[in-house]
C-alpha cells in the first residue's frame, strides 16, 4: 500500500505553506481588498502588518492633520516620511466604521510624500503606518472633531 | 466618465508636485436616502494611478474613508517642465476617467 511517510508528509506541508505565503506575497502591490473591509481597528492594521512589529517613529513620519475639524467630511491629512526604501504608507482613522481609507504604494521614483482629504466621523486618532524596507513604522496624531464626516 | 479630473503638475526644487482634485461621491454603502429610507449602494475609487514616461509615479488603493469628491497630492522624482504625466482613476463599479497634464 503507498503511504506518505511523515518526512515526506512534513515536506508537502511545508511546500504547502510556503506556497500559501508567496501567494499572499505581493498583497501589498496589489490592493488588500480584506483590509478595507474590517471594521475592527486593531485587525485593520494586522491585515497590513501580519506578525511584524510595529515601531512608533514620530521623528521619521511627519503626520499633519488639523487639531480641530469643523466637519468631519473632509479632513486634510499630509504625510512625509523620512526613511529609506518606503515602500507603502496606509493612512487609518481609529474610529471609523472602516479604519483603513486609503494605502499609498511607494517605488523609488515616488518621493514618499502624500496629502489627502479624509472622511473622520469622530473626535480620532490618524495613524500613518508606513513600511520601509521591510519594517513597519507608525506615527499618530488627533483630530477633533465639532460635527460628524458620516466616514 | 470624462471631465471628472482638476489637475495641476509643477516642478519644485525636489521633484514634481501633483494636486488633483476628483469629482466623485465616495459612497460608503452605510448611507440612507432621505426619502426612500433604503442604503445607497457603496460607490467609490478603488484606485488612483498616474504615469509619467511609461513609469508608474503614483498608485494607490482607497477605501471608502477618502472624502466625497476628493483631494489627492504627491511627489514625484526626474520629471522634466513641458512634458506630460497621466492620472486615472477607477471606481468599484468600473467607471474610469484619465487626464493628461502638462508639467509646469
Amino acid at each position: 500500500m503507498y503511504t506518505i511517510s511523515p518526512s515526506r508528509r512534513y515536506f508537502i506541508s511545508r511546500s504547502l505553506a510556503l506556497l500559501a505565503c508567496s501567494a499572499f506575497a505581493p498583497v501589498l502591490a496589489s490592493r488588500p481588498q480584506s483590509a478595507f473591509a474590517l471594521t475592527d481597528y486593531e485587525r485593520s492594521i494586522a491585515a497590513i502588518v501580519g506578525d511584524s512589529k510595529v515601531i512608533a517613529d514620530e521623528k521619521s513620519i511627519r503626520i499633519s492633520v488639523p487639531e480641530i475639524a469643523e466637519s468631519g467630511a473632509q479632513v486634510r491629512v499630509e504625510v512625509e516620511v523620512d526613511l529609506p526604501k518606503v515602500e507603502s504608507i496606509s493612512l487609518l482613522v481609529e474610529k471609523n466604521p472602516v479604519p483603513l481609507t486609503s494605502q499609498f504604494v511607494i517605488s523609488d521614483t515616488m518621493m514618499p510624500y502624500v496629502a489627502v482629504n479624509l472622511k473622520v466621523r469622530e473626535t480620532s486618532q490618524v495613524l500613518a503606518l508606513v513600511k520601509a524596507d521591510g519594517q513597519f513604522y507608525s506615527a499618530a496624531k488627533s483630530v477633533r472633531v465639532t460635527a460628524g464626516g458620516c466616514g | 466618465m470624462a471631465g471628472t479630473i482638476k489637475i495641476r503638475a509643477k516642478l519644485a526644487d525636489d521633484g514634481v508636485v501633483v494636486k488633483a482634485l476628483i469629482r466623485h461621491p465616495m459612497e460608503t454603502g452605510r448611507r440612507q436616502n432621505a426619502e426612500t429610507g433604503k442604503l445607497v449602494p457603496a460607490h467609490y475609487i478603488e484606485s488612483v494611478t498616474a504615469n509619467y514616461n511609461g513609469k508608474q509615479v503614483f498608485n494607490a488603493h482607497w477605501g471608502t474613508g477618502v472624502s466625497q469628491n476628493p483631494y489627492v497630492s504627491f511627489k514625484f522624482k526626474g520629471g522634466l517642465a513641458g512634458e506630460k504625466i497621466t492620472l486615472s482613476w477607477r471606481d468599484n463599479k468600473g467607471e474610469t476617467d484619465t487626464i493628461e497634464v502638462v508639467i509646469k
